[in-house]
């Protein structure tokens, strides 16, 4: 710390001999200050980034009177200015791109980074993105993004997960940076959150555990919601119908299955002085291509965020519900759109989440504090009596609060730092009374060259679950990435952590003919994650490009948490640290643009194995593939998404005793398509769609016994009011 | 929009159909019956539902139950039926197809082993729906069983 202060007052020492300095503001459109805009003086190693609010920058120890400066930032038009005079602070204004580069926000910086300045596989899906595509869940928007696998609330990075029957997440999931894992499943809510709300989803694929605690093992997902409002009122409806299977034994009406989603989005630039407001809502109800699987669900949420001087606040509530029937699996491969003969229909899974979070940030003197503080709500249940054998039911509240502090010590050094706590409070009839509690402590630094970017993180956490704690767990992490010949090369090594959750340690339940079994003594699992990788991307001309992102990666996982099938029961399933395991893969995406579309296609391969048994990982695909294209011409945009991914190689064999055709699985072929005409153009504020999901009517399972949707034909309308 | 077209084609090209029903549960000589029971009215008092199975008839009218039971003329769901609830699903399995089920109803177990009353029958107009099952088919009867309501006894 002396060392510290030694050195910066060498550095004001220094700016106080050399009387030359070059200063200005860079600012936005709005005349906003431009956070992280870099400043280069021209054939110097001179430069510096903005780091205060206001935009202001200052290069000093300069000797000349007059410079070439370059100014650039993520999203903006870069600014070359000749003769710009010394000690005279200027406006410069960056005007926004309308293309492809994008700002993400990891690592809690408070600035955006350019994607490929990150030393990490890392990727994102924007707001037009999900518009483009008429879903009705966040789900199926991320089913784009090569690498991922969504399958019902259960999300895989790269194979971190097989089928675990919902619980125990290992990819993080948060909305604006606050994790929101449930806290007796620490599965993943997806439908916390209305689609209209979200801006940008980031996905991290690795174990990332360094700077977000537990569940961080395989990746995070971190969906973040708009923060520049605009005053708007919006209202959107569409109308799916499943069309009939070809087998006539999987047929179930003689009227087609409908589908539908309507969401409202209002949202109030400047309310009241600087306190901005949205409310927004979606309600879906899905008769299903399948008997007895009928869901229906809503949400709502409402946003105040009020931005003062130097920092701002932003509060959230939110609340849904669903109601579906309790479908577990198939009643065969024939009669797949079936659940199994003798299972009650009737039986409906009742689901509600309930929550809030509040964050704030504050710059002071170049430093940034940020307090984040949430709670949120799972309560489910099923429409069983108390007393009979499968009735299952869960209230469970997540409570956590954090501060972390960012800061340039030089203007190539970010220091980040913070502490969190979570407490998972869970009474359940199913997982008993119970409460975890997680404390943390992390730090990451960060050292950036114009052409080299070092960092480096560590974290440690504490959990208890009751009375009995576990070790502190350390997880480091280290980052570099290098530019040469325009290729921007990245190294990556971090570990991560997912402690043991209440509901698999203390799991007593059952459910169409599964028995699960507690075990309190289940540890927390580990991984190691390495990763190389490089990104290049070349412009030809104004929306004309092309670029190419590759990575091989290793995730090394030990004491692996899987939901075991006691042998000789068939369907007694206890959760052990069973396995260490291994993947190695390999990554590689290509984007081209040619001028009215954008094709991007990902291919991902993964390499599983079970190192104890030397077999491979359960319920892992070999091969992913996702492609897409996306047009827009005039006032039509289209989406054209293929996902192609390998049958998995190996599977739980002793499922076979519960579960008719529990082998059922082929190579998966998806194609959907979506056409949006936008009638803005001509005065009507209105945006029609039609689009198929699973164009080919293609037949396949995600899940054991689980027959994938078949194909739906979607009708969309959205009215732009104001 | 060739490259559109050129996607397409690789696709499709690449593409099977999936998969698809294998008959597994019911290969070359087996056929099933199969849907879903409705439950409507006033449940009997479980001391009187000992059992509750869907029966399907070979030969109908029977000349008493002991007689058509022994006789293998009564098919059966191979479990009871869940008691209480509103609807279930069911199956039959026919191992020797084809064959005419001339009677298909929810029977109950009210006493005895051979104490048997219909409490549901697949009909129309009052009367049971003949059903003419083939060869590795299956086919689809949804029904209702009203308590409140109990069709003509068969036996």
């Amino acid at each position: 710390m002396k060392n510290l202060i030694y050195m910066c007052l060498l550095l004001l020492n220094s700016a106080l001999v050399f009387g030359s300095a070059v200063e200005g503001y860079v600012i936005d459109e709005e005349n906003r200050g431009v956070v992280g805009a870099t400043i280069r003086i021209e054939n110097t190693q001179k430069g510096t980034y903005v780091k205060a609010a206001n935009g202001y920058f200052k290069i000093d120890k300069l000797e000349d009177q007059s410079f070439t400066i370059i100014v650039s930032s993520v999203g903006k038009e870069t600014v070359r200015l000749e003769n710009y005079p010394a000690n005279q602070a200027k406006k410069i204004k960056l005007i926004s791109k309308t293309v492809r580069t994008k700002s993400i926000d990891v690592f809690g910086k408070k600035s955006g980074s350019a994607m490929q300045e990150i030393p990490i596989s890392i990727a994102a899906i924007f707001r037009e993105d999900i518009a483009i595509r008429p879903n009705s869940d966040l789900a199926a928007s991320l089913d784009i993004i090569p690498g991922l696998l969504v399958t019902d609330d259960q999300v895989s990075v790269r194979g971190s997960s097989g089928f675990s029957f919902g619980t125990g997440s290992r990819v993080g999931y948060m909305i604006d940076g606050i994790p929101m894992l449930s806290a007796d499943l620490n599965d993943v809510k997806f439908d916390i959150i209305p689609m209209q709300e979200i801006e940008t989803v980031e996905v991290i694929k690795g174990a990332g555990s360094a700077l977000y605690g537990t569940s961080a093992l395989g990746g995070i997902i971190n969906m973040k919601t708009i923060s520049r409002f605009e005053s708007t009122l919006s209202v959107s409806q569409h109308l799916g119908l499943y069309t009939a299977p070809k087998y006539e034994t999987w047929k179930i009406s003689d009227y087609p299955r409908f589908e539908s989603s309507t969401k409202l989005y209002f949202s109030q630039k400047e309310l009241f002085s600087d306190l901005d407001f949205s409310i927004a809502g979606q309600y879906n109800k899905d008769e299903s291509y399948r008997l007895f699987d009928e869901q229906r669900n809503y949400n709502i949420s409402t946003t105040l965020q009020y931005r003062f001087g130097q920092g701002g606040l932003k509060f959230r509530m939110y609340g849904a519900e669903s109601k579906n029937h309790d479908w577990v699996y198939w009643n065969s491969l024939d009669s797949a759109t079936r659940p199994p003969a003798g299972n009650d229909n009737e039986v409906k899974l009742t689901s509600r989440k309930l929550g809030y979070y509040l964050s704030g940030n504050y710059l002071i003197n170049d430093i940034t504090i940020n307090l984040k503080n949430s709670l949120l709500n799972t309560h489910f249940f099923n429409s069983l009596n108390e007393d009979d054998t499968d009735y299952r039911e869960s209230d469970a509240t997540a409570y956590f609060i954090a501060s972390d502090v960012h800061a340039y010590l030089l203007d190539n050094l970010f220091l980040s730092g913070g502490s969190s706590f979570t407490l998972n409070d869970v009474n359940s009839f199913t997982y008993g009374k119970h409460n975890q509690k997680i404390f943390s402590l992390f730090s990451q630094i960060e050292y950036k060259l114009p052409e080299f970017i070092l960092n480096f993180g560590l974290r440690a956490d504490k959990e208890s679950t009751d009375s009995i704690s576990t070790k502190w767990q350390i997880s480091p992490k280290l980052g570099v990435s290098y530019k040469l010949w325009d290729v921007d090369f990245r190294m990556s090594a971090g570990s991560g952590f997912r402690a043991a959750v209440i509901g698999e340690k203390f799991a007593t339940a059952n459910f169409q003919g599964f028995e699960v079994i507690a075990n309190p003594n289940l540890g927390p699992e580990k991984s190691w994650s390495f990763e190389i990788g490089a990104k290049f991307e070349k412009t030809l001309a104004e929306n004309m490009f092309y670029g190419v992102d590759i990575s091989v990666f290793d995730n090394e996982m030990y004491d692996l948490i899987e939901p075991t099938v006691e042998s000789g029961s068939g369907t007694q399933i206890i959760f052990k640290n069973l396995t260490r395991a291994r993947i190695l893969g390999a990554e590689a995406e290509l984007r081209l643009g040619m001028k009215y579309f954008i094709l991007s296609t990902g291919f991902t391969y993964l390499d599983s194995k079970n190192l104890d048994t030397d077999e491979t990982l359960k319920y892992r695909n070999k091969w992913m593939s996702k492609s897409s294209i996306v047009s827009k011409w005039q006032d039509l945009s289209m989406a054209l998404d293929y996902k192609y991914m390998s049958k998995p190689d190996a599977i739980d064999e002793i499922l076979g005793q519960q579960v008719e055709d529990h082998d059922a699985y082929v190579n998966m072929h998806i194609v959907d398509l979506s056409l949006n005409y936008d009638f803005s153009s001509v005065a009507l504020p209105v945006t029609i769609s039609l689009a198929a999901k699973n164009l080919l009517d293609y037949y396949y399972t995600e899940m054991v016994g689980n027959l994938a949707p078949t194909r739906k034909i979607i009708f969309g309308l959205e009215y732009k009011v104001y | 929009m060739k490259y559109i077209c050129l996607l397409l084609v690789l696709i499709l090209a690449s593409c099977s159909e999936g998969l698809e029903p294998n008959f597994k549960t019911f290969p070359e000589n087996k056929s099933k019956i199969y849907g879903t029971i409705t439950f409507k009215g006033s449940w009997p008092i479980a001391d009187s539902l000992k059992d509750l199975r869907v029966i399907g008839i070979k030969n109908f009218p029977p000349k008493d139950f002991q007689t058509a039971f022994f006789a293998g003329d009564i098919l059966f769901t191979e479990a009871t039926l869940s008691y209480y609830v509103p609807s279930i699903n069911y199956e039959i399995v026919v191992d020797d197809a084809p064959l005419a089920i001339e009677y298909l109803a929810v029977a109950q177990n009210y006493g005895g082993l051979l104490e048997w009353k219909a409490v549901g029958v697949y009909s129309a107009e009052g009367e049971p729906i003949v059903l003419q099952v083939q060869k590795g088919k299956s086919i689809e009867a949804n029904f209702t069983v009203d308590f409140d309501n109990l069709p003509p006894q068969p036996f």
